[in-house]
């Protein structure tokens, strides 16, 4: 099925825009988390554990899920396909991974932004949290940059699925 | 890949092949250094004595 190409662009430009919008969002949540893991400061540790969760919750989580969705539709409505070319499926599996990753670690940014609320600061907790949250955004902005790098430069490759399509066109168009 | 004189599809190009070799030493990376700092129960902050 091939997309028309009004709707190919609409879907492009909603997937470019969450996806740099993603990249963007989890660029703040490692600033913060990188104050709460330097700062000496308890007022900045109490404010930047507990602003990490409604971004990862109400920005991050919704915008990774939109770049997936938005980068499946043109991919299934063009003839790039979803697993014709080695790029379309290394940046798929990479979204994915991405995804996922963020979804186990919300129990432990629920848990950070618990912790920085309690009376007495658990200082030691907050920064073994802020330190695997820092880790995980940084590891996170690399992983994502990746798909971004794939998507402008799109590396040769065909896939053996992508290859025996290839040909199956080409002896249809052969007499 | 495909070869250029026989046309036939020779598995995955160069920089496929060089990008799972990379994410594999990473995992391994990792798991090494994940095990040696005592597996994820040290890591979070639940588990931590306090």
């Amino acid at each position: 099925m091939i997309m028309p190409p009004f709707l190919h662009k609409f879907t492009l430009t909603l997937h470019v825009t969450s996806s740099v919008g993603l990249l963007g969002s989890i660029a703040s949540f490692l600033a913060l988390a990188i104050v709460g893991l330097t700062s000496a400061d308890d007022q900045a540790l109490r404010s930047a554990y507990p602003a990490m969760q409604p971004i990862a919750r109400m920005v991050i989580v919704p915008l990774a899920f939109a770049a997936l969705l938005t980068g499946l539709i043109p991919c299934l409505g063009t003839a790039w396909g979803l697993f014709q070319h080695y790029w379309v499926v290394v940046k798929l599996l990479l979204t994915t991974f991405a995804t996922t990753i963020l979804l186990i670690k919300m129990a432990l940014i629920s848990e950070a932004a618990r912790l920085a609320t309690e009376t007495i600061l658990p200082r030691a907790d907050l920064h073994a949290a802020g330190l695997q949250l820092a880790v995980h955004a940084a590891g996170g902005l690399t992983v994502l940059f990746l798909p971004m790098v794939l998507s402008i430069y799109k590396p040769q490759g065909r896939t053996r699925c992508g290859w025996r399509k290839q040909q199956v066109k080409l002896s249809v168009v052969k007499p | 890949m495909v070869d250029p004189v026989t046309g036939e599809y020779k598995g995955p190009p160069r920089w496929v092949k060089k990008s799972a070799i990379t994410a594999v030493n990473l995992v391994l990376l990792f798991a090494i250094h994940f095990f040696s700092i005592g597996g994820i129960s040290a890591m979070h902050p639940a588990s931590t004595p306090q």
